[in-house]
């Protein structure tokens, strides 16, 4: 009999949408499995590894949480262990079982897009990555399309821009990234856009990255512009991107939980001291009605009853009181140390990709762009 | 350490996941206490499955190569 497959999207719309309960069964070791799991609210989660299966079948059969009549999605590195694992459970009469067609990272990859704000004079899009936890963003309008902190994987962006009748013609990076692969430098030669990023972060970068300057404007239209706001600290070059005088794009500088941590690049006393002046006479000043547009999430929970993740000034002082108190330098310092923590290995590599530096296979791409950030500052 | 006396020899060049540790573990039951199988694979996933089926049974790695995308394991029956 043929085994049936499923996608990353199909993946999605069953965990977001009102379906029947199924297993999602992930038989990776469980070190992959810890590093890049699929994540979603109330998603019903196994890891029994394939090798268990090949080892001793009746009983990892056993373990299995789900009865034969409930559906079991299996999910596995490439594809191969899922379809073998899928066969084992046929024979062993589940009834309603399919595995990944391209294993983890086509989940890994996925980006999912989300209306934000819709007038006469643009569209902004949200761009979700839920197998990163990270989010980038489309500006749409007067025939353009302006992308912010773009993925490696370029054919949402391309396939929207499509869409809606519009050429790519400027890239923003808010910082250098360390947690995932800049599209950035790929989605400027496929469509000619203009990169820009602050030279803080891109100074040695080894492809052409045009120097944001604070306060700098670029108008789309003569009502609406995009105004850079340096707010460095979680790395030195830091830049918001305030939208038609409303929407600020932070990057890592503010989160919906917490801040970007300051300790990535290895020294993170300096680097936290100048987030403290970013968050006392930036961060603090923005009024309660602007809406805060992070650039990355750690947890579900952080969405708002539209499913997107994005809160209003005045919510997120409300979620982080102990960031936005009243707070000395040492305090918040204080705060900061107690969230030092190891970073994933993979990072430093990510980085020099980042700045063009070095080569990578589309394969090894994949795995290194796998797993959820880390780039928050917490305690886990 | 000297070379690894080889008992016997499987090859698993391009072939993907699950197999390498499907055949191994075919292999592995062929054989006696003590002998080394010699497996090749091109598959970058064995670099953590291997270690982990050699975790689950108890069946140590004695060695690990890579050349030219190649990864050779030499494996010892418990």
């Amino acid at each position: 009999m043929e085994l049936k497959s499923y996608t990353a999207q199909e993946l999605w719309d069953w965990a977001f949408g009102s379906v029947p309960k199924f297993l999602l069964l992930d038989v990776r070791n469980d070190k992959d499995f810890a590093r890049s799991k699929v994540e979603a609210p109330g998603l019903w989660v196994q890891n029994l590894s394939y090798i268990d299966f090949i080892e001793e079948e009746a009983e990892s059969l056993g373990k299995v949480a789900a009865q034969k009549d409930q559906p079991v999605r299996i999910v596995c590195a490439k594809d191969g262990s899922a379809r073998y694992v899928a066969e084992v459970l046929v024979k062993a009469g589940f009834s309603n079982v399919a595995s990944l067609a391209g294993g983890i990272t086509t989940w890994g990859d996925l980006l999912v897009h989300k209306l934000v704000h819709l007038d006469q004079e643009f569209e902004l899009y949200q761009f979700q990555r839920p197998g990163k936890g990270s989010l980038s963003y489309a500006l749409v309008g007067h025939a353009q399309m302006w992308v912010f902190d773009p993925a490696r994987v370029l054919e949402p962006y391309l396939t929207l821009a499509k869409s809606k009748g519009v050429v790519i013609t400027n890239l923003f990076e808010t910082h250098l990234q360390a947690d995932y692969v800049s599209g950035g430098k790929a989605l400027a030669a496929a469509t000619g856009a203009k990169l820009w990023g602050h030279p803080g972060d891109f100074a040695g970068a080894d492809y052409k990255i045009g120097p944001v300057t604070d306060h700098q404007n670029w108008e789309l239209s003569k009502n609406l512009a995009v105004t850079a706001i340096h707010t460095p600290g979680h790395t030195p070059g830091s830049t918001s991107y305030q939208i038609a005088g409303t929407f600020l794009l932070t990057g890592d500088a503010l989160l919906i939980h917490s801040l970007g941590r300051p300790d990535l690049g290895g020294m993170w006393e300096p680097w936290a001291k100048e987030e403290f002046v970013t968050l006392e006479t930036k961060i603090k000043a923005w009024p309660d009605s602007q809406i805060l547009l992070p650039g990355h999430f750690s947890d579900w929970t952080e969405r708002n009853p539209q499913g997107l993740f994005a809160r209003s000034l005045g919510e997120v002082k409300a979620l982080n009181p102990e960031i936005f108190l009243p707070m000395k330098e040492d305090e918040f310092l204080a705060y900061i140390q107690g969230r030092v923590r190891p970073q994933p290995e993979e990072y430093s590599v990510i980085r020099t990709l980042n700045l063009g530096q070095g080569e990578k296979s589309e394969a090894e791409l994949k795995e290194l762009d796998l797993g959820k950030n880390q780039c928050a500052a917490s305690t886990h | 350490m000297g070379d690894i006396k080889v008992d016997q020899e499987l090859d698993c060049r391009g072939m993907g996941c699950p197999l390498p540790v499907l055949k191994t573990k075919k292999a592995v039951g062929t054989m006696t206490s003590g002998q080394v199988l010699k497996m090749v694979c091109t598959d970058s996933g064995s670099n953590k499955d291997m270690p982990s089926w050699s975790d689950r049974t108890g069946n140590p790695i004695l060695k690990r190569e890579e050349q030219n995308g190649e990864f050779t394991w030499y494996i010892q029956v418990k």
